[in-house]
Protein backbone atom coordinates (compact mmCIF):
# COMPACT_ATOMS: atom_id res chain seq x y z
CA UNK A 1 0.00 0.00 0.00
CA UNK A 2 2.76 2.40 1.04
CA UNK A 3 4.72 1.48 -2.07
CA UNK A 4 1.73 2.32 -4.30
CA UNK A 5 1.28 5.68 -2.59
CA UNK A 6 4.95 6.56 -2.97
CA UNK A 7 4.84 5.58 -6.64
CA UNK A 8 1.72 7.70 -7.11
CA UNK A 9 3.27 10.71 -5.39
CA UNK A 10 6.41 10.34 -7.46
CA UNK A 11 4.33 10.14 -10.63
CA UNK A 12 2.36 13.29 -9.73
CA UNK A 13 5.53 15.13 -8.84
CA UNK A 14 7.15 14.04 -12.08
CA UNK A 15 4.13 15.28 -14.04
CA UNK A 16 4.16 18.59 -12.23
CA UNK A 17 7.88 19.01 -12.79
CA UNK A 18 7.25 18.50 -16.49
CA UNK A 19 4.66 21.26 -16.45
CA UNK A 20 7.00 23.52 -14.53
CA UNK A 21 9.77 22.87 -17.02
CA UNK A 22 7.41 23.54 -19.92
CA UNK A 23 5.76 26.70 -18.67
CA UNK A 24 7.90 28.36 -16.02
CA UNK A 25 10.01 30.26 -18.57
CA UNK A 26 6.94 31.63 -20.31
CA UNK A 27 5.22 32.58 -17.06
CA UNK A 28 8.38 34.17 -15.71
CA UNK A 29 8.66 36.39 -18.80
CA UNK A 30 4.99 37.36 -18.62
CA UNK A 31 5.33 38.24 -14.95
CA UNK A 32 8.61 40.06 -15.55
CA UNK A 33 7.08 42.11 -18.37
CA UNK A 34 4.33 43.15 -16.01
CA UNK A 35 6.24 43.61 -12.75
CA UNK A 36 9.63 44.77 -14.02
CA UNK A 37 11.76 42.86 -11.53
CA UNK A 38 12.90 39.31 -10.98
CA UNK A 39 11.90 38.91 -7.36
CA UNK A 40 8.23 39.66 -8.02
CA UNK A 41 8.24 37.61 -11.22
CA UNK A 42 9.69 34.61 -9.37
CA UNK A 43 7.10 34.92 -6.63
CA UNK A 44 4.34 34.99 -9.21
CA UNK A 45 5.63 31.91 -11.03
CA UNK A 46 5.91 30.10 -7.73
CA UNK A 47 2.41 31.14 -6.72
CA UNK A 48 0.99 30.15 -10.11
CA UNK A 49 2.35 26.63 -9.89
CA UNK A 50 1.26 26.41 -6.30
CA UNK A 51 -2.30 27.23 -7.44
CA UNK A 52 -1.94 24.68 -10.23
CA UNK A 53 -0.74 22.07 -7.74
CA UNK A 54 -3.56 22.88 -5.35
CA UNK A 55 -6.27 22.96 -8.00
CA UNK A 56 -5.29 19.52 -9.39
CA UNK A 57 -7.69 20.00 -12.25
CA UNK A 58 -7.92 18.20 -15.54
CA UNK A 59 -7.69 20.34 -18.66
CA UNK A 60 -9.30 19.63 -22.01
CA UNK A 61 -6.03 20.13 -23.81
CA UNK A 62 -2.66 21.82 -23.49
CA UNK A 63 -3.86 25.11 -24.94
CA UNK A 64 -6.53 25.32 -22.31
CA UNK A 65 -4.01 24.52 -19.63
CA UNK A 66 -1.59 27.14 -20.93
CA UNK A 67 -4.36 29.75 -21.01
CA UNK A 68 -5.32 28.90 -17.42
CA UNK A 69 -1.73 29.24 -16.23
CA UNK A 70 -1.28 32.60 -17.95
CA UNK A 71 -4.53 33.87 -16.45
CA UNK A 72 -3.51 32.79 -12.96
CA UNK A 73 -0.10 34.43 -13.41
CA UNK A 74 -1.67 37.69 -14.61
CA UNK A 75 -4.14 37.64 -11.74
CA UNK A 76 -1.17 37.19 -9.43
CA UNK A 77 0.44 40.25 -11.04
CA UNK A 78 -2.79 42.23 -10.53
CA UNK A 79 -2.92 41.23 -6.92
CA UNK A 80 0.67 42.23 -6.33
CA UNK A 81 0.22 45.54 -8.15
CA UNK A 82 -2.76 46.38 -6.03
CA UNK A 83 -1.00 45.81 -2.77
CA UNK A 84 0.01 49.06 -1.21
CA UNK A 85 3.34 47.57 -0.33
CA UNK A 86 4.22 47.12 -3.97
CA UNK A 87 2.81 50.40 -5.18
CA UNK A 88 4.66 52.39 -2.61
CA UNK A 89 7.91 50.69 -2.17
CA UNK A 90 10.90 52.45 -3.55
CA UNK A 91 12.32 51.42 -6.86
CA UNK A 92 15.30 49.42 -5.75
CA UNK A 93 17.74 48.37 -8.43
CA UNK A 94 17.34 44.68 -9.14
CA UNK A 95 20.60 42.98 -8.14
CA UNK A 96 20.19 40.44 -10.92
CA UNK A 97 19.26 43.08 -13.42
CA UNK A 98 18.13 42.41 -16.88
CA UNK A 99 21.54 42.87 -18.34
CA UNK A 100 22.95 39.87 -16.57
CA UNK A 101 24.47 38.67 -19.83
CA UNK A 102 26.00 41.97 -20.78
CA UNK A 103 29.52 41.17 -19.60
CA UNK A 104 29.94 38.48 -22.21
CA UNK A 105 28.41 40.64 -24.90
CA UNK A 106 30.56 43.59 -23.96
CA UNK A 107 33.60 41.43 -24.62
CA UNK A 108 32.37 40.78 -28.15
CA UNK A 109 32.20 44.45 -29.16
CA UNK A 110 33.68 47.78 -28.27
CA UNK A 111 32.64 49.56 -25.08
CA UNK A 112 30.94 52.38 -26.98
CA UNK A 113 28.93 49.97 -29.11
CA UNK A 114 28.04 47.94 -26.05
CA UNK A 115 26.89 51.08 -24.26
CA UNK A 116 24.70 52.16 -27.17
CA UNK A 117 23.21 48.68 -27.51
CA UNK A 118 22.46 48.63 -23.85
CA UNK A 119 20.79 52.02 -23.94
CA UNK A 120 18.65 51.04 -26.92
CA UNK A 121 17.67 47.79 -25.26
CA UNK A 122 16.78 49.64 -22.11
CA UNK A 123 14.67 52.03 -24.17
CA UNK A 124 12.63 49.18 -25.69
CA UNK A 125 11.98 47.45 -22.37
CA UNK A 126 11.34 50.75 -20.63
CA UNK A 127 8.88 51.79 -23.31
CA UNK A 128 6.94 48.55 -22.83
CA UNK A 129 7.08 48.89 -19.06
CA UNK A 130 5.63 52.37 -19.28
CA UNK A 131 2.57 51.18 -21.15
CA UNK A 132 -0.69 50.91 -19.23
CA UNK A 133 -1.02 47.39 -17.86
CA UNK A 134 -3.79 46.32 -20.23
CA UNK A 135 -1.69 47.21 -23.29
CA UNK A 136 1.48 45.78 -21.80
CA UNK A 137 0.02 42.29 -21.45
CA UNK A 138 -1.30 42.32 -24.99
CA UNK A 139 1.97 43.61 -26.44
CA UNK A 140 4.00 40.99 -24.59
CA UNK A 141 1.74 38.09 -25.54
CA UNK A 142 1.67 39.21 -29.17
CA UNK A 143 5.33 40.07 -29.70
CA UNK A 144 7.07 37.72 -27.32
CA UNK A 145 4.78 34.73 -27.02
CA UNK A 146 3.71 35.21 -30.63
CA UNK A 147 0.09 34.48 -29.85
CA UNK A 148 -2.63 35.54 -32.25
CA UNK A 149 -5.16 38.21 -31.34
CA UNK A 150 -7.78 35.47 -31.05
CA UNK A 151 -5.62 33.42 -28.68
CA UNK A 152 -4.89 36.49 -26.57
CA UNK A 153 -8.60 37.28 -26.40
CA UNK A 154 -9.32 33.77 -25.08
CA UNK A 155 -6.53 33.93 -22.51
CA UNK A 156 -7.39 37.40 -21.26
CA UNK A 157 -11.11 36.75 -21.52
CA UNK A 158 -11.60 39.85 -23.62
CA UNK A 159 -13.34 40.40 -26.94
CA UNK A 160 -11.23 40.04 -30.08
CA UNK A 161 -12.14 43.62 -31.00
CA UNK A 162 -10.96 44.82 -27.56
CA UNK A 163 -7.62 43.06 -27.91
CA UNK A 164 -7.22 44.42 -31.44
CA UNK A 165 -7.78 47.98 -30.30
CA UNK A 166 -5.51 47.52 -27.27
CA UNK A 167 -2.78 46.16 -29.53
CA UNK A 168 -3.21 49.09 -31.90
CA UNK A 169 -3.20 51.62 -29.11
CA UNK A 170 -0.20 49.98 -27.45
CA UNK A 171 1.72 50.11 -30.72
CA UNK A 172 0.84 53.77 -31.20
CA UNK A 173 2.18 54.67 -27.77
CA UNK A 174 5.33 52.62 -28.35
CA UNK A 175 5.90 54.21 -31.76
CA UNK A 176 5.60 57.64 -30.23
CA UNK A 177 7.83 56.86 -27.26
CA UNK A 178 10.44 55.08 -29.36
CA UNK A 179 10.49 57.96 -31.83
CA UNK A 180 9.26 55.95 -34.82
CA UNK A 181 12.50 53.99 -34.95
CA UNK A 182 10.96 50.54 -35.01
CA UNK A 183 8.92 48.46 -37.36
CA UNK A 184 6.00 46.87 -35.49
CA UNK A 185 5.04 44.19 -37.99
CA UNK B 1 14.13 50.36 -39.61
CA UNK B 2 14.70 47.88 -36.79
CA UNK B 3 12.17 45.26 -35.88
CA UNK B 4 10.50 45.90 -32.56
CA UNK B 5 9.58 42.22 -32.32
CA UNK B 6 13.19 41.09 -32.66
CA UNK B 7 14.56 43.75 -30.34
CA UNK B 8 11.95 43.06 -27.67
CA UNK B 9 12.40 39.30 -27.90
CA UNK B 10 16.16 39.66 -27.71
CA UNK B 11 15.98 41.84 -24.62
CA UNK B 12 13.40 39.67 -22.91
CA UNK B 13 15.60 36.64 -23.58
CA UNK B 14 18.43 38.39 -21.81
CA UNK B 15 16.28 38.67 -18.72
CA UNK B 16 16.97 34.98 -18.20
CA UNK B 17 14.65 32.46 -16.68
CA UNK B 18 13.68 30.97 -13.38
CA UNK B 19 14.08 27.37 -12.34
CA UNK B 20 11.56 26.03 -9.91
CA UNK B 21 12.10 22.76 -8.10
CA UNK B 22 9.12 20.46 -7.53
CA UNK B 23 10.42 19.54 -4.08
CA UNK B 24 9.74 23.09 -3.01
CA UNK B 25 6.38 23.35 -4.70
CA UNK B 26 4.90 20.31 -3.04
CA UNK B 27 5.63 21.61 0.41
CA UNK B 28 3.09 24.31 1.16
CA UNK B 29 4.81 25.52 4.30
CA UNK B 30 8.13 25.81 2.58
CA UNK B 31 6.47 27.64 -0.28
CA UNK B 32 5.01 30.29 1.99
CA UNK B 33 8.21 30.56 3.98
CA UNK B 34 10.03 31.22 0.74
CA UNK B 35 7.61 33.95 -0.24
CA UNK B 36 7.86 35.54 3.15
CA UNK B 37 11.64 35.42 3.05
CA UNK B 38 11.69 37.00 -0.38
CA UNK B 39 9.23 39.70 0.63
CA UNK B 40 11.29 40.39 3.71
CA UNK B 41 14.40 40.75 1.56
CA UNK B 42 12.70 43.20 -0.77
CA UNK B 43 11.30 45.21 2.12
CA UNK B 44 14.76 45.33 3.62
CA UNK B 45 16.31 46.67 0.44
CA UNK B 46 13.50 49.18 -0.08
CA UNK B 47 13.68 50.28 3.51
CA UNK B 48 17.44 50.67 3.43
CA UNK B 49 17.20 52.86 0.34
CA UNK B 50 14.52 54.97 1.96
CA UNK B 51 16.45 55.20 5.17
CA UNK B 52 19.54 56.57 3.47
CA UNK B 53 17.44 59.21 1.82
CA UNK B 54 15.46 60.10 4.87
CA UNK B 55 18.56 60.52 6.99
CA UNK B 56 19.89 63.30 4.80
CA UNK B 57 20.00 66.39 6.91
CA UNK B 58 20.90 64.69 10.14
CA UNK B 59 19.06 64.04 13.34
CA UNK B 60 18.37 66.53 16.06
CA UNK B 61 16.01 66.60 18.95
CA UNK B 62 14.25 69.87 18.14
CA UNK B 63 11.90 70.25 15.24
CA UNK B 64 9.18 72.56 14.03
CA UNK B 65 6.33 70.08 13.54
CA UNK B 66 4.14 72.46 11.64
CA UNK B 67 6.41 72.94 8.64
CA UNK B 68 5.61 69.95 6.45
CA UNK B 69 4.57 70.49 2.88
CA UNK B 70 2.68 68.10 0.57
CA UNK B 71 2.97 68.43 -3.16
CA UNK B 72 1.11 66.43 -5.79
CA UNK B 73 3.42 65.14 -8.49
CA UNK B 74 2.88 63.32 -11.79
CA UNK B 75 2.21 59.99 -10.16
CA UNK B 76 2.03 60.55 -6.44
CA UNK B 77 2.87 62.79 -3.55
CA UNK B 78 6.07 64.28 -2.27
CA UNK B 79 6.27 65.46 1.28
CA UNK B 80 8.95 67.63 2.81
CA UNK B 81 9.23 68.61 6.39
CA UNK B 82 11.46 70.11 9.02
CA UNK B 83 13.60 73.19 8.61
CA UNK B 84 14.36 72.52 4.96
CA UNK B 85 11.86 72.59 2.18
CA UNK B 86 11.63 73.29 -1.54
CA UNK B 87 12.34 76.69 -2.87
CA UNK B 88 9.70 78.30 -5.06
CA UNK B 89 11.65 77.58 -8.23
CA UNK B 90 11.84 73.89 -7.41
CA UNK B 91 8.13 73.46 -7.02
CA UNK B 92 7.71 74.35 -10.67
CA UNK B 93 9.11 72.34 -13.54
CA UNK B 94 12.62 73.58 -13.06
CA UNK B 95 14.58 71.46 -10.65
CA UNK B 96 11.97 68.74 -10.54
CA UNK B 97 13.44 65.25 -10.76
CA UNK B 98 11.97 62.19 -12.44
CA UNK B 99 8.35 61.44 -11.69
CA UNK B 100 8.01 59.89 -8.29
CA UNK B 101 11.52 60.74 -7.26
CA UNK B 102 12.06 63.05 -4.35
CA UNK B 103 13.18 66.53 -5.15
CA UNK B 104 16.44 67.83 -3.83
CA UNK B 105 16.16 69.45 -0.47
CA UNK B 106 16.84 73.11 -0.42
CA UNK B 107 17.34 75.48 2.41
CA UNK B 108 14.42 77.80 2.78
CA UNK B 109 15.29 81.15 1.28
CA UNK B 110 18.76 80.12 0.19
CA UNK B 111 17.84 77.76 -2.62
CA UNK B 112 20.83 75.47 -2.12
CA UNK B 113 21.34 72.12 -0.54
CA UNK B 114 23.46 72.52 2.58
CA UNK B 115 26.86 70.89 2.25
CA UNK B 116 26.43 68.59 5.18
CA UNK B 117 23.29 67.17 3.58
CA UNK B 118 25.39 65.68 0.82
CA UNK B 119 28.06 64.26 3.05
CA UNK B 120 26.06 62.78 5.87
CA UNK B 121 24.77 59.37 4.95
CA UNK B 122 24.02 56.84 7.60
CA UNK B 123 23.16 53.28 6.68
CA UNK B 124 21.76 51.02 9.34
CA UNK B 125 19.84 47.82 9.47
CA UNK B 126 16.13 48.25 9.95
CA UNK B 127 14.14 46.18 12.34
CA UNK B 128 11.28 44.54 10.46
CA UNK B 129 8.20 43.07 12.04
CA UNK B 130 5.44 41.41 10.11
CA UNK B 131 1.88 40.64 11.25
CA UNK B 132 -0.78 38.77 9.37
CA UNK B 133 -3.72 40.38 11.14
CA UNK B 134 -4.66 43.71 12.63
CA UNK B 135 -5.56 41.92 15.84
CA UNK B 136 -2.05 40.52 16.11
CA UNK B 137 -0.58 43.93 15.33
CA UNK B 138 -2.72 45.64 17.98
CA UNK B 139 -1.82 43.01 20.52
CA UNK B 140 1.93 42.96 19.95
CA UNK B 141 2.92 46.34 18.58
CA UNK B 142 3.24 49.65 20.35
CA UNK B 143 3.22 51.64 17.09
CA UNK B 144 0.68 54.46 17.11
CA UNK B 145 -1.65 54.49 14.10
CA UNK B 146 -5.16 55.80 13.45
CA UNK B 147 -7.09 52.60 12.71
CA UNK B 148 -10.35 53.25 10.82
CA UNK B 149 -13.76 51.76 11.49
CA UNK B 150 -13.27 48.30 10.02
CA UNK B 151 -16.93 47.98 9.10
CA UNK B 152 -16.44 50.93 6.76
CA UNK B 153 -13.27 49.41 5.33
CA UNK B 154 -15.10 46.25 4.42
CA UNK B 155 -16.01 44.04 7.33
CA UNK B 156 -14.91 40.66 6.00
CA UNK B 157 -11.23 40.78 5.21
CA UNK B 158 -9.70 38.26 2.86
CA UNK B 159 -6.11 39.35 3.42
CA UNK B 160 -4.28 41.41 5.99
CA UNK B 161 -0.62 42.36 5.82
CA UNK B 162 1.05 44.61 8.31
CA UNK B 163 4.74 45.47 8.24
CA UNK B 164 6.64 47.66 10.63
CA UNK B 165 9.92 48.67 9.05
CA UNK B 166 11.96 50.90 11.28
CA UNK B 167 9.89 54.05 11.71
CA UNK B 168 7.51 53.14 8.90
CA UNK B 169 4.29 51.20 9.05
CA UNK B 170 2.53 49.56 6.11
CA UNK B 171 -0.97 48.18 6.42
CA UNK B 172 -2.60 46.48 3.46
CA UNK B 173 -6.10 45.03 3.71
CA UNK B 174 -8.20 43.33 1.08
CA UNK B 175 -11.85 42.56 1.62
CA UNK B 176 -13.84 39.72 0.11
CA UNK B 177 -15.08 42.02 -2.67
CA UNK B 178 -11.48 42.51 -3.85
CA UNK B 179 -11.31 46.06 -2.55
CA UNK B 180 -7.96 47.22 -1.26
CA UNK B 181 -7.30 49.60 1.57
CA UNK B 182 -3.83 50.65 2.61
CA UNK B 183 -2.04 52.84 5.08
CA UNK B 184 1.56 53.91 5.00
CA UNK B 185 2.72 55.86 8.00
CA UNK B 186 6.14 57.41 8.52
CA UNK B 187 7.39 58.84 11.76
CA UNK B 188 9.74 61.76 11.10
CA UNK B 189 9.57 63.30 14.54
CA UNK B 190 13.27 62.78 15.13
CA UNK B 191 14.31 64.24 11.78
CA UNK B 192 15.55 67.74 11.34
CA UNK B 193 14.58 67.56 7.70
CA UNK B 194 13.14 64.97 5.39
CA UNK B 195 11.60 64.46 2.02
CA UNK B 196 9.65 61.44 0.92
CA UNK B 197 7.86 60.53 -2.27
CA UNK B 198 5.22 58.02 -3.18
CA UNK B 199 4.68 56.76 -6.70
CA UNK B 200 1.64 54.92 -7.95
CA UNK B 201 0.97 52.91 -11.09
CA UNK B 202 -0.79 55.60 -13.10
CA UNK B 203 -1.12 59.34 -13.31
CA UNK B 204 -2.21 61.62 -10.51
CA UNK B 205 -5.28 63.71 -11.30
CA UNK B 206 -8.17 65.62 -9.71
CA UNK B 207 -6.18 67.07 -6.83
CA UNK B 208 -8.50 68.16 -4.02
CA UNK B 209 -8.74 68.47 -0.25
CA UNK B 210 -10.84 66.64 2.26
CA UNK B 211 -11.24 68.08 5.74
CA UNK B 212 -12.36 65.79 8.52
CA UNK B 213 -14.71 66.75 11.31
CA UNK B 214 -11.60 66.96 13.52
CA UNK B 215 -10.40 69.77 11.28
CA UNK B 216 -7.51 67.93 9.64
CA UNK B 217 -7.16 68.32 5.87
CA UNK B 218 -6.00 65.52 3.58
CA UNK B 219 -4.63 66.13 0.11
CA UNK B 220 -6.55 63.74 -2.18
CA UNK B 221 -5.82 62.58 -5.72
CA UNK B 222 -7.20 60.04 -8.17
CA UNK B 223 -4.76 57.70 -9.86
CA UNK B 224 -5.64 57.18 -13.49
CA UNK B 225 -4.54 54.01 -15.25
CA UNK B 226 -5.50 54.20 -18.92
CA UNK B 227 -8.72 56.15 -18.79
CA UNK B 228 -10.10 54.82 -15.52
CA UNK B 229 -9.66 55.92 -11.94
CA UNK B 230 -7.82 52.96 -10.44
CA UNK B 231 -7.52 54.24 -6.91
CA UNK B 232 -7.96 57.19 -4.60
CA UNK B 233 -4.90 58.24 -2.64
CA UNK B 234 -4.84 60.60 0.32
CA UNK B 235 -1.96 62.21 2.16
CA UNK B 236 -1.67 64.18 5.34
CA UNK B 237 1.31 65.31 7.37
CA UNK B 238 1.10 66.49 10.93
CA UNK B 239 3.27 66.70 14.02
CA UNK B 240 6.13 64.93 12.29
CA UNK B 241 3.99 62.04 11.05
CA UNK B 242 3.22 61.43 7.37
CA UNK B 243 0.19 59.34 6.60
CA UNK B 244 -0.76 58.00 3.16
CA UNK B 245 -4.09 56.26 2.82
CA UNK B 246 -5.06 54.39 -0.34
CA UNK B 247 -8.35 53.04 -1.62
CA UNK B 248 -8.97 50.79 -4.58
CA UNK B 249 -12.49 49.71 -5.44
CA UNK B 250 -14.05 52.28 -3.13
CA UNK B 251 -16.23 55.22 -4.13
CA UNK B 252 -15.13 58.66 -3.02
CA UNK B 253 -17.94 58.74 -0.45
CA UNK B 254 -16.83 55.39 0.99
CA UNK B 255 -13.22 56.56 1.08
CA UNK B 256 -14.11 59.80 2.84
CA UNK B 257 -16.21 57.91 5.37
CA UNK B 258 -13.19 55.74 6.18
CA UNK B 259 -10.95 58.81 6.51
CA UNK B 260 -13.53 60.41 8.74
CA UNK B 261 -13.42 57.40 11.04
CA UNK B 262 -9.64 57.61 11.50
CA UNK B 263 -8.82 59.44 14.70
CA UNK B 264 -5.78 61.59 13.93
CA UNK B 265 -5.84 62.72 17.52
CA UNK B 266 -3.63 59.71 18.26
CA UNK B 267 -0.72 61.71 16.88
CA UNK B 268 -1.43 64.59 19.24
CA UNK B 269 -1.86 62.21 22.15
CA UNK B 270 1.57 60.79 21.38
CA UNK B 271 3.24 64.18 21.84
Amino acid sequence: MDTIMIQDTTRIQGKLQEKIDSYSGMLFKIAYARMGNRADAEDIVQETFYQYFKASREFEDEEYEKAWLIRVALNGCNKMWRSSFHRRRSEVPDPEQIFAGEDQETKDCGPEEAFLDKEEARAVLEAVRKLPVTYRDVIHLFYYEELSVKEIAVILERKVSTVTSQLTRGREILKKNLKEEYDFA
Amino acid sequence: MRSFREEYRREMDRVGTFHLDIERMSDEIHHHKLRKARRRRVIMSAASAAAVFLMVGGVVTAMNYGSSFIQVRDNGFSITGGKWRYTESETGTEGVGDAGQPLALAKEGAGQVPEEAETECIVYEMEIKEYDSLDAFREESAVVVPIPDMQLVGGDLAEQNIHVVGNQLYISLQDTQERFFSIMQMDHRESQAYASASAYAGEAANERNFTTSQGYTYKVIDIIDGSDVSNIECAISLFGWDLLVGFRGYTQEEAYAVLQSMDLGVYVAGE
